[in-house]
């Protein structure tokens, strides 16, 4: 092989690899700039799930508020796995509301009335604030604006309800909104196929 | 059930008795003590006669017993923890020499029995452990009494009644003065028992009796035995109303003129202005009634949320502080007599930010307020009595819902998520820990830890466990022959 063909061949070589490189960064680039990421929730980061943040007035609402869209992808979701079946539930009623004669709070938690409260198992008419009941949350009404997620976890409650970015429903922007406003950057992009969610650090049992 | 109309309370009135009338029938049939195998006899069993009386009304419960027949008071010691809080109901344990430091094990266990799922601490007098559990296989409740130092069931007085597990299941003590044993079960009959051999000397069902409600979460009051009387809370037709010890006869009763529900909260003995009362705490009051006829004394309106499982801690000088669960607030009362007039005025109210205690009533100790708090996860937290904070546990421990007691000048608290037992100088201004260990799986290690005869009782979900916390310069002997504790 001549200089001429031995120079070519390597200057061409080389323009091959640099051309493959920028190809390759560019892709990484768009593929981000695509917003193919989804965001989840940290839950040992968000106010309102995080152990050790209590009462109403300690409440974060940025996840209804500041979702681009109408309904916000973050909603409540019931583990019932874990849930107590509580006869009076404190993500249910407004627990600082008088009590009636029933024995139950005269208010509901929810400004959506977005919980549904029914009746499971044996129903014992001779002590009725003792049956069980589950709770089922209402996805056309729920906003995740995560009162009920602020109520339900220790000591009150047994943490079965969280807030959760529905897959289904976010649009993956590349700048969530939520995220931006998140005051505890408890939203965090968690690649093109979440994974399970992480645990809360010491939940309760 | 929501609201009820006129018809439906008719309705449903004559149903719970109806309904009363049999269950009645059947758990006396299913009612019996049983003596564990191989333990020593025990005295006689009651009178023949006594069965009949058992099936009597609700209302009159009481049996005929003869005197001499009636089981017979032992007097108690500076060892005993005769009932909730202690003897003087304030939490605070006589015990002295106790260890003040243990290896990283923890202190030497000396037993340990598998419980029912609850919270309900035990009693102790005279060396027999006296507490309150549940069989779910079985579906019986039941009052069981060990011996202190070995850990063996003496007897066991069992009861049909089915009760489902609503967050646990058992979660008050009994009293005792040694001879008889008074119990509330979850569905809020009160059960007086002989302490010699477990069998029933009376009943009463306080649904059915009073028209009270079953609480949600059920019955969180324990009795209070007081000289021969029974002093308890009921809702429905009355406030409070004190038993005789002997045959539960209604000695007098407080009329519940502003219909409020049996709360879990537990009756406190008070002397204020020199007039013996009790306070309770309603749902939206606490309240003073006269020792002698029941009368209702005064009423301090407080709004407390869904629950009070705590009960009020009175200061010598008539102030009275309130707290709860709930984001209820915290605040102080002053009760005093201005000449035949009662006046009970707030003296403070802590924000809903400001410190307070969800399940259990804080100790006073020093002048000052001891109690675990809400806030991060439950901060060991000694306040100033006028609520604000002088010390917590912040960054060194936290305790969840766990219980306490203060003897020999420390501590004995549980973390209520992880079982840990922490020691703690009573005596130190800012949070010093003496020694700490894990002593019980957990979780939900909620029960108050009870001290006697140099023994710490604990309890989980799962298991009571007795440890051996007597020092050695100071044995269970020594503790005995102290001053006598108030009855």
């Amino acid at each position: 092989m001549s200089d001429s063909t031995r120079r070519e061949f390597f200057e061409r070589a080389g323009q091959a690899v640099c051309l493959t490189t920028l190809v390759g960064a560019a892709g990484l680039v768009v593929r981000r700039s695509w917003a193919l990421d989804a965001w989840a929730i940290d839950p040992n980061r968000c106010v309102n799930i995080r152990l050790g943040v209590n009462g109403p007035q300690s409440v974060c609402q940025k996840c209804a508020e500041t979702c681009v869209l109408s309904l916000s992808a973050v909603r409540a979701v019931n583990d019932h796995s874990q849930c107590g079946r509580c006869c009076i539930c404190p993500a249910y009623f407004d627990v600082q509301s008088t009590v009636g004669p029933d024995g139950l709070p005269s208010k509901k938690l929810c400004p959506r009335d977005a919980i549904v409260r029914q009746p499971i198992g044996e129903v014992d008419p001779y002590d009725p604030l003792n049956n069980y009941y589950e709770y089922l949350i209402d996805e056309e009404k729920c906003n995740g604006c995560g009162r009920c997620v602020m109520e339900c976890k220790d000591p009150a409650g047994l943490g079965s309800i969280r807030l959760e970015v529905r897959y289904d429903l976010c649009l993956r922007c590349n700048r969530c909104s939520i995220a931006e406003e998140c005051p505890e950057t408890a939203l965090q992009r968690c690649g093109a196929d979440p994974q399970p969610r992480s645990p809360l650090v010491s939940a309760h049992a | 059930m929501s609201h009820r109309c006129a018809v439906t309370v008719l309705f449903l009135s004559l149903g719970i008795a109806a309904y009363g009338c049999s269950s009645q029938e059947i758990e006396s049939a299913a009612t019996g003590a049983t003596r564990a195998p191989g333990v020593s006899s025990a005295p006689a069993a009651p009178a023949p006669g006594v069965a009949e009386s058992l099936a009597a009304s609700v209302q009159s419960a009481g049996p005929t017993l003869s005197p001499q027949d009636l089981p017979t008071p032992v007097p108690l010691t500076a060892d005993d923890w005769p009932q909730f809080r202690g003897a003087r109901r304030d939490g605070i344990a006589d015990a002295r020499g106790l260890l003040r430091s243990w290896p990283a094990e923890g202190p030497e266990v000396l037993w340990q029995v598998a419980v029912g799922q609850g919270y309900a601490a035990p009693v102790a007098v005279d060396g027999k452990v006296y507490f309150n559990d549940y069989d779910e296989s079985a579906g019986q409740w039941m009052v069981r009494c060990l011996s202190l130092e070995t850990g063996d069931e003496l007897w066991r007085y069992s009861v049909a009644k089915r009760i489902r597990p609503n967050h646990g299941i058992t979660r008050t003590m009994p009293a005792t003065d040694g001879g008889f044993v008074v119990a509330i079960d979850p569905k809020c009959e009160i059960h007086c028992l002989d302490a010699r051999n477990g069998a029933k000397i009376w009943s009463l069902a306080l649904p059915q009796t009073f028209d009270a409600q079953i609480p949600p979460w059920y019955n969180g009051q324990c009795p209070l035995l007081e000289n021969d009387r029974v002093i308890v809370a009921t809702g429905g037709k009355a406030l409070l109303v004190a038993l005789d010890k002997a045959t539960g006869k209604v000695l007098w009763q407080t009329p519940n003129e502003a219909d409020a529900a049996m709360s879990h909260s537990s009756i406190m003995p008070a002397t204020i202005d020199g007039v013996k009362q009790y306070l309770y705490t309603t749902l939206d009051a606490l309240v003073g009634v006269a020792d002698d006829d029941g009368r209702l004394l005064w009423r301090f309106p407080w709004k407390f949320n869904v629950a009070v499982p705590t009960s009020p801690v009175c200061l010598d000088d008539g102030r009275v502080l309130l707290t709860s669960c709930y984001q209820a607030p915290t605040g102080m009362c002053q009760v005093k007599r201005e000449g035949e007039q009662w006046v009970a005025t707030e003296l403070y109210q802590l924000p809903p930010t400001g410190w307070n205690s969800e399940v259990h009533t804080p100790i006073v100790h020093r002048g000052y307020l001891f109690g675990v708090g809400k806030k991060r996860r439950g901060l060991w937290t000694c306040l100033n009595l006028d609520g604000s904070e002088r010390w917590t546990s912040d960054r060194k421990a936290s305790f969840g819902l766990g219980g306490y007691v203060l003897a020999d000048g420390m501590f004995f608290v549980l973390d209520g998520n992880t079982g840990q037992l922490r020691l703690i100088d009573a005596q130190a201004d800012q949070y010093v820990e003496l020694a700490s260990a894990k002593v019980l799986e957990g979780p939900d290690a909620w029960a108050p830890p009870v001290i006697s005869r140099g023994r710490l009782l604990v309890r989980d979900l799962k298991q009571l466990v007795c440890l051996n916390v007597a020092g050695p310069a100071a044995p269970a002997e020594t503790a005995s022959q102290s001053a006598a504790a108030t009855p």
